[in-house]
């Protein structure tokens, strides 16, 4: 105690100090007397042990709270990367099995598992959002943008989802407001497709309304942008229409149990137009609709009025001058075989080196592979659309994926769809049915003037003479106002449109009646390579089918889809017997003169050598020049086997047939 | 290219799979790097490594018949075979059979569906591993 006395003394100022195992604080006060001299003090020596213990045990606690929040923070944050990468493994092996199944369940069993693996994404996306929006680190990006580009790009993603469900979405947009903004671009897509999403969810038969106006704001340059959007949905009742702000909310539950959703968008889109200085109101009358507007202020960049918004710069136009440039690697991506021939066709007298892909994932990994100069991409696709291949192209390949000029195909020539895809990360969009002038419009925009050569004198096929195919079903007309090719070219396509005949018939016919979605989607593809070969007939009936199946009309397709198919299918008949016919009279003019029986038999025995040392390519290759000689009817029909054994990889098979086609030749001879 | 420059050029890869539309993904995958010899089954694999000594050995582990563990087996009792680099195709993912694989000195793994990029790069390293091991 000696060693405190003097400290203790020390007025206002108090002491720690322990004393077997205790731990005390001493406070003093100075008792003085009128004359301010100190008579003597007050000291008060408090027992804190206990005291101290509980701060303490705060303390502990108050750093395990930050701990946690900053591994919240270091969660959530992980959580993007960590979650997102399987996510995509799962979807994107998802897609190679859809890709490669062939058989309807599984095909069905993947596309759902893609739908569940899409929502999921979508929640941890949500979640995501709103801890940000929570933790205050929800920042906005402030970009210059066209009002009119970002609703026709919103309303042509809400448009696919509203026409899935048989509704009908109307959009109007008020010309006179300014055309060009600074905002969170990103963001405000964002809150309205949250809106759209949510309308279209509720509503179940009739429309969704979107009205886009705006009126002037605070400051000079700042106008206040309105967004209504209005459906004939299923309504809010009064009681719950302050609820459905909160987070993980959604009410009348019972009767909602259909919709899907974690009861976060909502809650996001509020936080968002908050953060925007905006406000969201809603009014709705119970089992008739809803009405939301959403008032955003933005800045203006651009008065000139929405009806002048300026077309993106196009590039000066050189007409009409052909070129080739054989460096050129060009990548065309569509799911349809007809479309791509097509595609390769306009594309031939370039002399680009050319190469297909059939569906997003399988171009994904070209590019991963290869550095291509162009790509043309297809819109919509099964599976992974154009534009989602795109952007995964874009981020995920590296250099390769930065490198290529990307061209959209659209068969979708709406207003403003060049808008959209400039911002989906394309260059440039083409529309299709492609048209050479166009096309090399486009050409002579992407490739560099270095690297054309002058178009030689063009060694081209014979041409196509309309005269020569006289098709029931097909206009020949129509046909070469789309084909720039020779005659060869358009038997190619003509025998692809029969090969994928027998396939999409089947198709069709099971799809009609179970999964409107593929049905849509596969009458789109019918309505485009028919218009390819002329048949103007399939291809009106087909767009229609594609009409009632976007609008989810059954009535309709289940009354007009006989006609379509028995017209589909006399057509490929015709086709059929057209092609049959032409086979036939070109083999006697065309095939080889026929060998004699010790050649036949010297290539029969290297070929069955070949097997024997498993060169299987060698092989297909010697069979395949066999066939194009004229050969006695046994001989013929045994290499065709022997052909597609091959083509299974069924060596052993071919081996056999080989050895026995040998046995046949040997007795011949004797 | 004639077939002695092309074998010159560029190594061999034996790919066996009893799945026609898996070898033509196989085949569509390498055949721009690599000389591709194809097997649609165990015995055909084993009959072929009585010819030539491919590079490395692509094996799928569910085949009728002859199943990619027996073939393995096999081909590491051959004296002058044991040593070829094999990455084993599975459509399974099977404790066991990983196990047993590792057991018999398989290099890599690949579950199928593969994505082909994939399969690319795991054949490229297996492949300059064995450049490096030779260089020692």
């Amino acid at each position: 105690m000696e060693d405190f006395s003097e400290e203790m003394l020390n007025e206002n100022i108090p002491q720690s100090f322990s004393l077997n195992g205790q731990h005390y604080e001493s406070h003093s006060k100075h008792i003085v007397d009128e004359n301010g001299k100190i008579q003597g003090s007050v000291i008060l020596i408090l027992d804190m042990t206990d005291i101290k213990a509980y701060i303490n045990e705060i303390k502990r606690v108050r750093r395990q709270a930050e701990k946690a929040s900053i591994a919240k923070s270091e969660f959530l944050a992980n959580m993007s990367h960590e979650i997102r990468t399987p996510m995509n493994a799962i979807i994107g092996l998802n897609d190679i099995i859809m890709e490669e199944c062939g058989d309807t369940e599984i095909y069905a069993h993947a596309k759902d598992v893609q739908s569940a693996a899409k929502n999921l994404l979508a929640i941890i996306n949500d979640i995501l959002d709103l801890s940000k929006v929570e933790a205050g680190k929800m920042e906005l990006v402030y970009v210059d943008y066209y009002l009119k580009a970002m609703a026709n790009e919103i309303i042509a993603i809400m448009d696919m989802a509203a026409s899935q469900r048989g509704l009908i979405l109307k959009y109007e947009c008020d010309e006179t407001v300014p055309c060009c903004y600074n905002g969170d671009e990103g963001r405000i897509k964002q809150i309205l497709i949250n809106i759209l999403n949510n309308a279209i969810k509720f509503t179940e038969k009739g429309y969704v309304r979107t009205y886009v106006t705006g009126k002037p704001g605070k400051g000079e340059d700042e106008e206040l942008l309105i967004f209504h959007v209005e459906d004939t949905g299923c309504g809010i009742k009064e009681e719950d229409l302050n609820k459905i702000f909160e987070d993980f909310r959604q009410v009348d539950s019972k009767r909602n149990r259909s919709a899907e959703g974690t009861g976060l968008g909502l809650a996001i889109v509020k936080h968002l137009v908050e953060l925007m200085e905006g406000t969201i109101e809603v009014e709705s009358t119970y089992g008739k609709g809803t009405k939301v507007t959403i008032t955003i202020p933005q800045k203006i960049v651009d008065r000139r009025p929405l009806s002048e918004t300026p077309r993106p710069l196009e590039a000066e136009e050189k007409i009409g001058e052909g070129f080739t440039a054989p460096g050129i690697k060009v990548l065309i991506v569509d799911d349809n075989v007809i479309n791509r021939k097509v595609a390769r066709g306009f594309l031939k007298r370039y002399a680009f080196d050319l190469t297909e892909a059939e569906s997003g994932p399988e171009a994904i990994e070209l590019v991963r592979a290869n550095r291509y100069d162009i790509i043309f991409m297809d819109h919509m696709m099964p599976g992974m659309d154009g534009i989602e291949a795109a952007d995964i192209i874009r981020k995920d390949c590296d250099e390769n994926g930065a490198a290529p000029v990307m061209v959209a195909l659209t068969a979708n020539a709406m207003e403003g769809m060049r808008e959209h895809f400039l911002k989906c990360g394309f260059e440039d969009f083409i529309s299709k049915p492609l048209d050479s002038k166009e096309l090399n419009q486009l050409l002579l925009r992407w490739v560099p003037e270095k690297y054309r050569q002058k178009e030689d004198e063009e060694e081209e096929g014979k041409p196509l003479d309309p005269a020569a195919f006289q098709i029931e079903g097909i206009d020949m007309a129509a046909a070469v106002q789309y084909y720039s090719g020779d005659e060869a070219g358009f038997v190619d396509l003509l025998e692809l449109y029969c090969i994928d005949g027998k396939r999409k018939t089947e198709l069709l016919r099971e799809l009609a009646e179970s999964d409107l979605l593929r049905y849509q989607i596969e009458v789109h593809g019918l309505k485009s390579a028919s218009a390819n070969i002329g048949a103007i007939e399939v291809s009106a009936m087909a767009r229609i089918q594609e009409n009632a199946a976007a609008q989810g009309d059954r009535d309709c397709i289940a009354a007009q889809f006989p006609a379509l198919l028995a017209e589909y299918e006399t057509l490929l008949a015709h086709i059929g017997q057209f092609l049959k016919e032409r086979r036939q009279a070109e083999e006697k003019k065309e095939k080889l003169p026929a060998l004699s029986l010790w050649k036949l038999r010297e290539q029969t025995t290297s070929a069955l050598e070949d097997l024997q040392y498993f060169r299987s390519q060698e092989c297909a290759e010697r069979v395949e020049e066999l066939l194009r000689h004229e050969l006695p009817g046994e001989a013929e029909e045994r290499l065709l086997q022997i052909q597609e054994q091959l083509r299974l990889y069924e060596d052993d098979q071919a081996e056999r047939l080989l050895g026995q086609l040998l046995g046949i030749l040997g007795r011949e001879e004797e | 290219m004639s077939q002695a420059e092309e074998r010159e050029e560029k190594k061999t890869i034996l790919a066996v799979d009893d799945t026609a539309i898996i070898l033509t993904r196989i085949v569509n995958t390498l055949r721009d790097r690599y000389r591709v010899i194809t097997v649609n089954s165990g015995m055909r694999a084993l009959r072929y490594l009585e010819l030539e000594k491919p590079d490395l050995i692509l094996l799928d582990i569910q085949m009728e018949q002859k199943d990619g563990i027996e073939t393995l087996q096999e081909i590491r009792e051959r004296k002058d075979r044991a040593d070829i680099p094999v990455i084993m195709l599975t459509g399974v993912e099977d404790k066991d059979i990983v196990l047993k694989s590792a057991q018999l000195g398989v290099r890599d793994y690949i579950l199928k569906p593969f994505a082909s990029a994939d399969l690319l790069e795991r054949i490229c390293r297996v492949l300059q591993e064995e450049a490096s091991k030779e260089e020692q």
